[in-house]
């Protein structure tokens, strides 16, 4: 089971190229996408859950296609938005009844499948409780426990950690792990650790085009021998600052210690450090060669 | 200059405390406020702000007390809130400069401090309607770099920010926190540690532990 993109084009009316060509194969288990906004991530999951029609090329998820059997696939596919409204007054599980109704959910497999899923998403307890008064991780978690009803094959989650605590991010990753065992869960974030611990395979696009494919330990070695720990007394930096490719600082007393991403030993006083991902995607955003 | 909190509760109506006997004293340097979400971050930082008044002890910034004299106070304070509050359909420099008008920056001063303040941003004039999220929470960090305040209060500032945002944010606030406080509400404390002098945990209302 997979996601195949091939030369996936949209262009906004007014001109505007939102995805340019792209072409990516989508393997099951969970994949990341990264970008910086304005990149075509958010285009690319509306396309993908048919809310948006491409301008051009070829996609099949699961087998069907896409452009010719939209409806088939919204019967495999979940969706959670990065923006989503609920009524305040209205309890999760009248929500997620509402929701499976809509969906076209039997009613006697609608109410067994509401107490399964508040059970998955760990909100059996607050299920009678009005929406109105939920944190932000329990109302992500009631999003996803939407998105899963009728037991899609495939999941599109788009900034689902955004203002969510450390723990309630730890635990929502660590819900998605466990789903994508038998899907295909497709995670755009901002948050670089979000995809590193979660994700064994990734996708960089920018300006709707693909610019990297593959493990965050492949993106993470892009920076490979390019990043530096450097020191300089404070009262240099101002002056160097612009000469170098600063990515942390942290000032000392008088001494500024500086993480600086750069093909070559910055000023020749820098020692190597280890590449995280962050620093491998700002290696191939910054066209720093690999 | 240094951002004493003594005792200080404080609460919405007359709902449960959320912050309750909290002290602390933070001099220059980059901080930042952790804890789960409904802990008390945004109320620590209201309170800051001065916009929500203790209903015991205090706050003060050097010798000025934020309940006694809020005029003062406000003279020495930014403050960037985590809600992107309606922003007016005007391009960024025309509502910078209304707002450098209303913190009491002087006419001549006003275009070279809004050209300043966009330039610490990355920020480029443009219609803010057509703003990225991103580009809209760096339109509220330089409305609240205006004063050039003594006491800088950011509450999630790198939400909606990509990552390369997230880089110019860390270096900006390392500029920044060099000669004056910068005190950062945060869920994402990993992104912005490198830097911080230290952090503030709070925990049921309470300053958990401090890290220097």
């Amino acid at each position: 089971m997979e996601i195949r993109l091939e030369g996936v084009t949209k262009v906004y009316r007014g001109g505007v190229t939102a995805l340019d060509n792209l072409t990516l194969t989508i393997p099951q288990g969970m994949f990341g996408l990264l970008g910086p906004n304005g990149a075509g991530k958010t285009t690319l999951m509306r396309i993908l859950v048919t809310l948006l029609e491409p301008t051009a090329g070829r996609i099949s998820i699961a087998g069907i296609d896409r452009l010719r059997e939209p409806h088939r696939v919204r019967q495999i596919i979940g969706y959670l938005p990065q923006e989503f409204g609920f009524y305040r007054r209205v309890t999760a599980r009248e929500y997620l009844d509402f929701a499976a109704g809509m969906k076209g959910l039997p009613p006697a497999v609608r109410r067994r499948q509401v107490d399964e899923l508040l059970d998955r998403v760990n909100l059996s307890r607050e299920a009678d409780r009005p929406v109105g008064g939920f944190s932000g991780g329990m109302k992500r978690r009631l999003g996803i426990a939407q998105a899963l009803l009728g037991d899609p094959r495939v999941l599109i989650v788009d900034e689902p950690t955004a203002g969510l605590d450390p723990e309630e991010r730890i635990r929502f990753r660590n819900l998605l792990a466990e789903l994508a065992g038998n899907r295909i869960i497709l995670l755009s974030t901002h948050i670089v650790a979000d995809v590193e611990s979660a994700c064994p395979s990734l996708a960089v696009i920018d300006g709707g085009r693909l610019r990297f494919v593959g493990s965050p330990g492949e993106l993470a070695r892009r920076a490979e021998g390019r990043v530096w720990q450097l020191e300089l007394p404070a009262a240099d930096y101002e002056r160097l600052r612009p000469r170098l490719r600063i990515v942390g600082a942290r000032r000392t007393g008088d001494s500024m210690e500086l993480r600086v991403l750069d093909p070559e030993n910055p000023l020749g006083q820098g020692r190597p450090l280890p590449p995280t991902l962050e620093d491998g995607y700002l290696a191939l955003m910054e066209g720093i060669p690999a | 200059m240094r951002l004493e909190f003594s005792d200080v509760a404080a609460g919405y109506g007359a709902g449960p405390p959320v912050l309750t006997g909290m002290s602390f004293s933070l001099g220059p340097g980059l901080w930042l406020v952790t804890g789960p979400n409904g802990s008390g971050k945004t109320t620590l930082l209201r309170c800051a702000a001065g916009i929500l008044p203790p209903r015991a002890g205090q706050v003060r910034l050097g010798a000025v007390d934020a309940q006694a004299d809020p005029i003062a106070y406000r003279w020495h304070l930014g403050y960037a809130p985590q809600e992107l509050l309606d922003l007016p359909e005007t391009r960024a420099k025309a509502y910078l400069t209304y707002l450098a008008a209303l913190k009491g920056v002087r006419p001549a001063f006003r275009g070279k401090r809004v050209a300043a303040v966009m330039d610490q941003v990355g920020l480029s004039d443009g219609a803010i309607d057509a703003y990225s999220t991103g580009m809209r929470r760096r339109l509220v960090l330089a409305a609240a770099l205006l004063n050039d305040p003594d006491l800088l209060l950011l509450d999630e500032p790198t939400q909606d920010l990509d990552p390369a945002e997230l880089v110019q944010l860390r270096m900006l606030l390392a500029e920044l926190s060099a000669d004056r406080i910068v005190l950062v509400a945060t869920n994402l404390p990993d992104a912005l540690s490198g830097g911080a002098s230290g952090c503030l945990q709070i925990t049921a209302g309470g300053v958990s532990w401090r890290g220097d």
